[in-house]
């Protein structure tokens, strides 16, 4: 690839300057085309891109299995269960088809029909993009008995096909590392953000089980869902009474308008005795946010079919008024799913579905099969109605409520006493302090910006509104001024009152309570009703939670304002390197202040990845001890052995070494991946032998980081420990009577400089926003150059409503089994 | 990064709520809700004990106003509303609640059907005989003292309780112990 880097002195515009950027470079240059950004979402893009491949094998009918794996280094590992990519050499193009597929765009089995009948693979460029946006990228297929591995580092080949064992099953994975070139700003995989999708697609794909494992934090969830979309809105409903025992399903398909296709429609739904509803719909596996003609044409025939029902079966009286779409939405779980041969989305984010001649087909469709249903099965079919016209009811009343309530408030009274308002009208430039009780309400007031900040100090805990009905919720006094002052109105129904982010009056609505426990309190309270009644404000991106300092530190004259433990313990860190030197003892060699602070930071990350070989039973010190000095390499594979009570560690430089360990303990490939247990013979008695294998994810990290240290100048010996002679002192520079500190490990080091960086420290730890001068809470939290806040997102909308079912509702028995796993993650505990 | 974006952390709200939940409600389990089993108070009735040893409010001495004693917890030992503390000190001394109130209390501290106290700046307590028993010996050395909340001075981490009354439910009354409200928190 060495035409397109040729660059000419003169500046003349000629053929030269053309560039063809070869192979995968093009990604590389432009990965927002193919991955959507460079930022969260493009990363997570990129599971999702290897797993669709995995998906489409599924649809196929040769995966089950899939296993997402997040490792400690922020590697990543995908692993299927199905044929295997083709390893064979290409016909046309002279190499293997693993590397044909990996290093080529536009090259893959879903262009013709030869392969794949349908794929779910709507964004079309898959693995390969991966593989241009990945520091390394490892490919391991197992196929016709033999185990094929290929390695590469953004996007070119670094180690050729070859076969590395045999094995009796089939399957692929992919192993790889983002890039930090590419993704600049985060690397960090979301457990929430990827558990969200890969629950979808496995609902959405009936029999195949996806596991995903973090090693790190130690979660891991398995979704499998045999029945798809019913068992789906049972799991939507667990922590919730649903009144009819199963869900109500069917499906049904159409000629399509366009095209040849059909188009397929799944449909299941429940009711529940919450008032709220949860109707999620699907076109070709994509979940459409904003509905579209699928969720349409499925909202019209429900209400049509309710009341027709109501009416013949006299559970309707004649002079009664029809229930509206919104009654017999209360507690209905519903999904829909449909897939469309050519689909036509709605803006930019794909969120709504717009094909026209989906609407009919739904309504046709769902008008037929309900009422068969409810004719089949009266008894459920009366609890539901009985339901919708409590709803009905509930809501008549509601909305008189609301009337009453809207003369006092909720429109047109003007603005609450107790907000004190921006000059500036602009809802984009005006922000809104949700400040917890009076006296942090005046600090806020005082020191506010006052043209762009508004403040509203709401007293004492709100109402939890998860266990409150709507009449009793718009009786509340502070819910109404936080409803008048942020201006939306609240709720999903139509009507007068009813919630329009447009209305927003600010379009930052930062939450900031006190850094104590009840202000947890009172922002898990808010954070309930907003995401209850507003949640239009969160998904548009208005919420936020203000970040007040938890420390003040004081040092000499010095004053800072801390904001969370793991600045403080950067900040010791840092105080602690100063006013010291390292002296390297053999040769007197001293280390200057910026080379102490490189490996201190390289000290804290090996520390910190280190801490994730615990779970293979090895220490990071013994590991460590492994490195190979030449080559710089550290091993990737470890076995465990145990034999009897005694346990035995082995450790392999790479595939060939384990694979020869393979071989000679007999241990077939297929084995590998979990613990073998066999029984030895050992003259008369038989002692049991179980080997662990496991593939070291950390280790590229660790040698990198490992072999910048020891440039720098630190030995082997202090990340091994084991030498009785200390090689390092820690000496003062300011004070030379003082005692050398002799260090002899990482740790040693580290202790040492916590240490010395919290002498003469005075930390005070924040319990109120009143403790603050209206100046300094300015200057600390809201001052708009130097404030931190955190951005309240939904990344897992389903996962969010049960946590605030599940913490905030009636039933106490989940909160109970919630707090007590949780026990230990507890951050602080107010004495 | 650009300006805009200058100290913005995205957080999602299932995160930022179960931290927050487990905070508060552990917080109300360990240091709040719960009676200790060997002295049988809430930490905010041991602090008002011990504020009114301290205080000098012994049985045998004169009355004073209670809103020294609320002063005084919250000065030194519990940094929260005041209405928590006067409550906790009210309750102390009413005879229907208490089998053996641990406050002697002067002026209106509410009745049984229901009347409020008057404000604490109009009514005086001091220490009944049977609280003293309950602090008897704490400067002997017989209990752990722990730093205040703001480390300026120390309280004990529980009394020494010459008195079996975590054993003898009938020594609180009724509801002391009010479980843990899941349920509420």
């Amino acid at each position: 690839m060495a035409e397109n880097t040729e660059t000419k002195d003169d500046t003349k515009y000629d053929a030269s300057k053309i560039q063809k950027l070869e192979g995968l470079e093009g990604v590389r240059k432009r990965p927002d085309m193919y991955i959507g950004d460079t930022n969260e979402r493009g990363l997570h893009h990129c599971v999702f891109e290897i797993v669709d491949n995995s998906i489409d094998e599924s649809l196929a009918g040769y995966c089950t299995e899939i296993t997402v794996d997040l490792h400690g280094d922020g590697s990543c590992s995908v692993q299927d269960n199905g044929r295997g990519i083709p390893v064979d050499i290409h016909p046309k193009h002279n190499i293997p088809a693993l590397e044909l597929v990996l290093t080529n765009l536009h090259a893959g089995g879903k262009f013709g029909k030869g392969a794949y009948q349908v794929s779910g693979g709507l964004h079309g460029v898959g693995a390969k993009c991966v593989n241009a946006v990945s520091e390394w990228f490892t490919a391991e297929v197992r196929k016709e008995g033999k185990v094929h591995q290929m390695e590469f580092s953004r996007g070119k080949t670094t180690q050729e096909l070859r076969i590395i064992g045999d094995c009796k099953s089939s399957g692929t994975k992919i192993t790889f590392l983002p890039d930090t070139q590419i993704f600049t700003d985060t690397r960090e995989f979301k457990f929430d953000l990827l558990a969200k999708r890969l629950r979808e697609l496995a609902f959405l794909n009936p029999g195949v089980r996806i596991k995903l494992l973090e090693d790190k934090g130690e979660r891991s969830e398995e979704f499998y869902f045999e029945d798809g979309i019913s068992e789906y809105v049972v799991y939507l409903n667990r922590n919730k009474n649903c009144l009819i025992e199963t869900p109500i399903s069917f499906s049904g398909d159409a000629p399509a308008e366009t095209g040849d296709g059909k188009i397929l429609l799944e449909v299941s739904m429940t009711y529940n005795d919450s008032f709220s509803d949860q109707l999620y719909s699907y076109a070709n596996s994509i979940h459409n946010v904003e509905g579209g003609t699928h969720l349409s044409g499925y909202r019209t025939a429900l209400t049509r079919v309710i009341n027709n029902y109501a009416r013949q079966n006299d559970l309707l009286k004649e002079k009664d008024i029809s229930l509206t779409g919104d009654d017999v939405r209360e507690g209905l779980t519903a999904v829909i799913s449909v897939k469309v041969p050519e689909p036509r989305f709605e803006g930019q984010t794909k969120t709504k579905l717009s094909n026209r001649e989906v609407d009919g087909i739904v309504q046709k469709i769902v008008g037929e099969r309900l009422k068969h249903h409810f004719e089949l099965n009266p008894a459920e079919a009366k609890i539901i109605i009985t339901k919708v016209i409590h709803a009905s009811r509930a809501r008549e009343a509601a909305r008189k409520a609301r009337e009453t309530v809207r003369k006092g408030a909720l429109s047109g009274g003007g603005l609450p006493g107790k907000l004190a308002d921006c000059a500036e009208k602009d809802p984009s430039k005006s922000e809104l302090y949700i400040v917890e009780g009076d006296s942090a309400g005046g600090s806020a007031k005082q020191g506010r910006d006052r043209l762009t900040q508004a403040i509203l100090p709401l007293r004492g805990k709100l109402l939890n509104v998860e266990k409150a009905r709507l009449d009793k919720v718009l009786n509340n006094a502070e819910i109404r001024s936080l409803i008048t002052a942020v201006g939306t109105g609240i709720g999903d129904h139509e009507g007068d009152g009813s919630f329009d982010a447009e209305k927003a009056r600010y379009h930052k609505i930062i939450i900031m309570t006190d850094a104590d426990v009840d202000g947890a309190h009172i922002r898990t309270l808010l954070l309930t009703f907003i995401f209850r009644q507003m949640k239009g404000l969160i998904e548009n991106g208005y919420v936020y939670v203000a970040r007040p300092p938890l420390y003040k530190i004081k040092r000499r004259k010095t004053e800072q304002y801390i904001q969370d433990d793991a600045e403080l313990s950067k900040i010791l860190i840092d105080l602690g390197c100063e006013d010291i030197l390292l002296e390297r003892l053999n040769d007197k060699k001293i280390f200057e202040a910026t080379e102490i602070v490189k490996l201190t930071d390289l000290f804290l990350k090996i520390e910190m990845i280190g801490t994730g070989l615990n779970r293979y039973g090895c220490t990071l010190t013994r590991y460590l001890k492994q490195f190979d000095t030449q080559n710089r390499k550290l091993p990737r594979f470890l076995a465990r052995i145990r034999t009897g009570n005694d346990e035995e560690l082995r450790f392999f430089k790479d595939l060939d070494a384990k694979a020869g360990f393979m071989l000679s303990q007999n241990i077939s490939e297929d084995e590998s991946e979990d613990t073998i247990s066999r029984q030895l013979e050992d003259g008369e008695n038989t002692i049991t032998q179980r080997i662990s294998l496991h593939e070291i994810y950390e280790s590229f990290e660790l040698e990198k980081h490992l072999a910048t240290a020891l440039d720098l100048g630190a030995t082997l010996e202090l990340f091994v420990g084991g030498s009785v002679e200390h090689d390092f002192q820690l000496n003062f520079i300011n004070d030379p009577d003082a005692q050398c500190i002799p260090i002899n490990s990482i740790s040693d080091f580290l202790e040492n400089i916590r240490k010395l960086g919290r002498k003469g420290l005075q930390i005070q730890r924040y319990k109120g926003l009143g403790e603050m001068n209206p100046k300094q809470l300015f200057e600390t939290t809201m001052d708009p150059a130097t404030r931190s806040l955190i951005k309240v997102e939904i990344s897992d909308a389903i996962a969010a409503d049960n946590m605030f079912t599940m913490l905030m509702g009636e039933e106490v028995a989940p909160r109970r089994a919630f707090i007590e796993d949780n026990a230990l993650n507890v951050s602080f505990i107010d004495a | 990064m650009n300006e805009e974006n200058k100290g913005l952390i995205s957080g999602n709200i299932s995160e930022i709520m179960q931290s927050a939940y487990i905070d508060y409600s552990m917080s109300v389990i360990v240091s709040r809700a719960l009676p200790d089993v060997r002295d049988g108070l809430k930490p905010v009735q041991r602090r008002v004990l011990y504020a009114m040893l301290r205080e000098g409010l012994l049985h045998n001495r004169a009355y004073d106003k209670c809103a020294g004693v609320v002063g005084e917890v919250l000065k030194n030992y519990h940094p929260h509303g005041d209405g928590s503390v006067y409550d906790t000190l009210v309750r102390m001394a009413q005879p229907w609640v208490m089998r053996y109130p641990l406050v002697d209390g002067q002026g209106n501290f509410g009745s049984v059907d229901g009347d409020s106290a008057a404000a604490y700046r109009y009514t005086e307590c001091k220490l009944t005989k049977i609280s003293e028993e309950l602090l008897k010996y704490i400067d002997e050395d017989t209990v752990d003292f722990i730093p205040n909340y703001k480390e300026s001075s120390t309280e004990p981490s529980v009394l020494p309780s010459a008195l079996p009354t975590s054993i003898d439910e009938r020594f609180y009354g009724n509801s002391s112990w009010n479980g843990y409200k899941y349920s509420s928190a």
